[in-house]
């Protein structure tokens, strides 16, 4: 890049890479799901192709709920669930990012609000804690994340899956069949643990549980500020 | 053994060319050189036993017969030349003019015959500056043909000597033994001791003295000789020793008694005695013996203590009440106590555990102290007595005093989230937040320690290694310890409670929160405290996003341009949410649109496969993190 600004974290990786033109993720809309079981529909306003991360707030596992047409939000057990949209610093910072101190990055195209790339005054920020494609875990059926925080931990809800019934007519007379794909939460007091990446098979004759395998990405993010 | 060389014309008569008293066995040699009076000599007469020779000649006869009796031996010469037709005793050559002789020869006795020596024996010890010297003896009268010999006894043991002179050790009693040799009769000298070499020790001195610190110098005067030495001891006889712990001397030949041990001379008037010794090598005793020589050494009082460490942070460490810390006191009065206040005006409660003397490091135990919460401090005044009791007794303040700050190991920030290591990294950046300076800070796993570093500031970053974690999940919990020189056990890192995780997060397409670093870009909120970047943060940055047209069942969307992104690039995750769910009921249909999308990255661009049973599209989200 001629101009510009380049960020680079402790490990090397670009944090902020003006040149590349890449907005930044935030998030742009919030809120919680009161407490409940089994599977629970989406906020109002939110779509299921929105990027959407989602919170349990106890130990139970989190993934969307895709079977037979229905898509929705399951939850293992009983659980608020508190969840934030993401999206784009360009064009969803309208309001305060041109106000006070800071640091304020465009695309070089202009000042406003659709322009920006980067700023400091969100706020808050999202930090990618792990972030992968669950075909990563391989022959395993689950990758456990060590957290042991109270900072808020947020698992990325799209390319997950949980799904369960019963088929017919499979190995002579069939049985349960269930994909499960997402996040299993596991707290110690207020302190996260652990989240536990899940990437499970299982049907009639697979002897117990497959690695679930997709291309999809898994992705964990700690909510800052 | 008796000779005689044959040299001068004796007459036809054989008169007497010499006489011999010999012992029976001796061998008598008689030679007869060339000469121009004869060139031949025989023995004759009697039973002649050595025959005849052409000059020069030389005839060794031994001595035979009885003690007491005498014979001779008899030679006539001849000149063969006068007629060399005729032999050496024909009348032609016998030299009738006259070189003859005889040789007399009386058998006497050599042994001598006195049983025992007679006299009255002594003994003389040579003056020498060593630890051996020489023992002559006297006194003692030998006969005739007696040869005198002696032996000096050493417990007992000795061996004769020809003569009368021995090598003997002083300090050592010797009995000497003479006698004639051959003979057994001795005579002896019993219990001679053989004395040591005596020093000097009329002596004098510089005068008393006056220190004003307890050292001080003595010059010793009035030396007669040499291989002296001195030395100084209490007036009943304990020695006096320096700072070194070694008795204070002049050395060999030295004057001067150097005292640099302030504890020899208390405050008051002390008393000193000197001693002196010749040492065995210069044939003393090696033995101190009093000169009866005194000074005495006045001290002034005069208080020099100070605190070797003013001010200093430490952290409690007592299982009980209270918190203790070390302080280190100098320049300490002989003969004084000391002890510690929290009070300049009284110390009615000591801190030591004991009225103690000298200089030196103490624990102080601070009852009264609390450990204050969090990155909290407190800061405490300690004021040090003075008493020349060792109950304490009328203490009086030095009037040096110091400070000391209790801390919490709470008050350290650390890190409160999960270290994440990627594939192949072996060590991460530790900050540690409110340390302070001076104090030696610890990374443990276990009992392995990993990294240490002394802060300077009220931040530390250590690089921890980190080689144990092989796998993906793996973990394990590093531990803060900390050391300060002002904690109880100064020499002692203890655990501040901190720990935190580490963990192998990465495999080839995984990636994790980053690690901390000196150097980068830190936003904080505009509460001027709350960060939302660092050098640990991971953003993402939204590099496409979008949504497919349907792609029917089996079949490949068209590349979905994404600049940057590579075949294998682990920075680009891609997400992607089908538009149609799974349908139908009790097969696997019921997740279509869910199960096994192939997303194939490529450089530049990725595309979508459809492996469901239904034609779908797809929303996606490119999302780099890196």
């Amino acid at each position: 890049m001629s101009y510009g600004l380049k960020v680079f974290n402790g490990d090397g990786l670009v944090i902020l890479d003006s040149s590349e033109g890449f907005s930044t993720f935030i998030k742009t809309n919030t809120g919680t799901i009161s407490s409940g079981a089994g599977t629970v529909n989406f906020p109002t306003g939110i779509d299921v192709t929105d990027l959407f991360f989602v919170r349990p707030t106890s130990n139970i596992f989190i993934a969307e709920s895709a079977i037979s047409g229905s898509r929705q939000i399951y939850r293992s057990g009983t659980s608020v669930l508190d969840w934030f949209e993401a999206d784009n610093t360009l064009g969803n910072f309208s309001s305060g990012f041109d106000t006070g101190y800071g640091l304020n990055v465009f695309d070089g195209t202009g000042t406003a609000a659709s322009d920006l790339l980067f700023s400091s005054n969100t706020a808050q920020s999202l930090d990618v804690v792990a972030v992968g494609s669950y075909s990563d875990l391989g022959s395993n059926t689950e990758l456990q994340i060590n957290i042991n925080s109270s900072t808020p931990h947020y698992g990325l809800l799209n390319g997950s899956l949980f799904g369960s019934g019963t088929v017919t007519g499979y190995l002579g007379g069939g049985g349960t069949i269930e994909r499960k794909r997402g996040y299993e939460y596991s707290y110690s007091g207020s302190t996260l643990s652990y989240i536990k990446i899940v990437s499970t098979f299982a049907y009639p004759g697979s002897n117990g549980f497959q690695p679930g395998g997709g291309d999809m990405a898994y992705m964990i993010v700690k909510l800052r500020g | 053994m008796p000779s005689y060389t044959f040299t001068n014309a004796s007459g036809t008569n054989y008169p007497i060319a010499a006489t011999f008293n010999a012992a029976i066995g001796d061998t008598i040699t008689l030679t007869f050189p060339t000469t121009s009076n004869y060139n031949h000599v025989a023995e004759t007469g009697g039973a002649p036993q050595l025959g005849n020779a052409a000059t020069p000649a030389t005839f060794n006869h031994q001595v035979v017969g009885n003690y007491g009796t005498s014979y001779s031996l008899f030679f006539f010469t001849s000149d063969t030349t006068n007629n060399p037709s005729q032999p050496y005793w024909h009348s032609d050559n016998i030299n009738t003019v006259g070189y003859r002789g005889k040789f007399v020869i009386n058998i006497i006795s050599n042994t001598c015959t006195q049983a025992t020596p007679t006299g009255s024996l002594s003994v003389s010890i040579a003056t020498t500056a060593s630890q051996n010297t020489t023992a002559t003896l006297s006194g003692s009268s030998h006969g005739s043909n007696c040869n005198a010999q002696s032996r000096a006894l050493l417990f007992g043991s000795g061996s004769f000597i020809n003569g009368l002179v021995h090598t003997v050790v002083r300090g050592n009693t010797y009995t000497y033994e003479v006698r004639n040799e051959g003979q057994t009769g001795v005579l002896t000298l019993s219990n001679q001791n053989v004395p040591y070499l005596n020093p000097d020790l009329s002596i004098s001195t510089g005068g008393n003295l006056t220190s004003s610190d307890g050292t001080w110098t003595q010059t010793i005067g009035s030396i007669t000789g040499a291989f002296n030495e001195y030395a100084i001891f209490t007036n009943t006889g304990s020695p006096i020793v320096n700072n070194a712990g070694n008795l204070i001397t002049t050395g060999v030949n030295g004057t001067n008694l150097i005292n640099d041990n302030p504890s020899n001379s208390p405050v008051g008037t002390s008393t000193f005695t000197v001693f002196g010794r010749r040492t065995t090598s210069s044939g003393g005793s090696n033995n101190w013996n009093s000169t009866g020589t005194s000074f005495s050494v006045t001290r002034s009082t005069t208080f020099n203590e100070s605190i070797s460490n003013p001010a200093g942070t430490y952290f409690d460490n007592l299982t009980g009440s209270g918190a203790a810390h070390t302080v280190t006191v100098a320049g300490t009065t002989a003969g004084q106590y000391y002890n510690v206040s929290t009070s300049a005006s009284n110390i009615n409660t000591p801190l030591f555990s004991s009225w103690t003397q000298g200089n030196g490091a103490r624990v102080v135990t601070d009852t009264g102290a609390t450990t204050p919460a969090g990155a909290n401090s407190t800061q405490t005044t300690y004021y040090l007595y003075r008493s020349a009791a060792s109950n304490g007794g009328s203490p009086t303040y030095t009037g040096d005093n110091y400070t000391r700050t209790l801390v919490n190991y709470d008050r350290f920030l650390t890190p409160t989230d999960t270290v994440n290591l990627g594939t192949g990294v072996t060590s991460y950046s530790l900050e540690v937040g409110n340390t302070i300076s001076g104090h030696v800070y610890y990374v443990y796993r276990g009992t392995d320690l990993l990294v240490s570093g002394t802060a300077t500031g009220t931040t530390i970053t250590l690089t921890v290694p980190e080689t144990s974690l092989s796998s993906t999940g793996d973990s394990t919990t590093h531990t803060l310890k900390t050391q300060s020189a002002f904690n109880s056990a100064p020499a002692s890192e203890f655990s501040t409670g901190k720990s935190w995780t580490v963990q192998r997060t990465g495999t080839a397409s995984q990636g994790s929160g980053g690690t901390s670093s000196t150097y980068g870009m830190e936003v904080f909120k505009s509460d001027g405290t709350t960060k939302l970047y660092d050098t640990t943060s991971r953003t993402g940055r939204i590099a496409a996003s979008g949504s497919t047209p349907d792609i029917t069942s089996g079949s490949t969307s068209s590349a979905i341009s994404v600049s940057g992104m590579t075949a294998n690039s682990t920075n680009f995750s891609i997400i992607v949410v089908p538009t149609v769910a799974g349908s139908g009921n009790n097969d696997f249909n019921q997740f279509a649109g869910y199960t096994n999308i192939v997303i194939t990255k490529s450089s530049g661009s990725f595309t979508i496969k459809n492996t469901g049973v239904t034609t779908n599209s797809y929303k996606y989200f490119v999302v780099k993190s890196g």
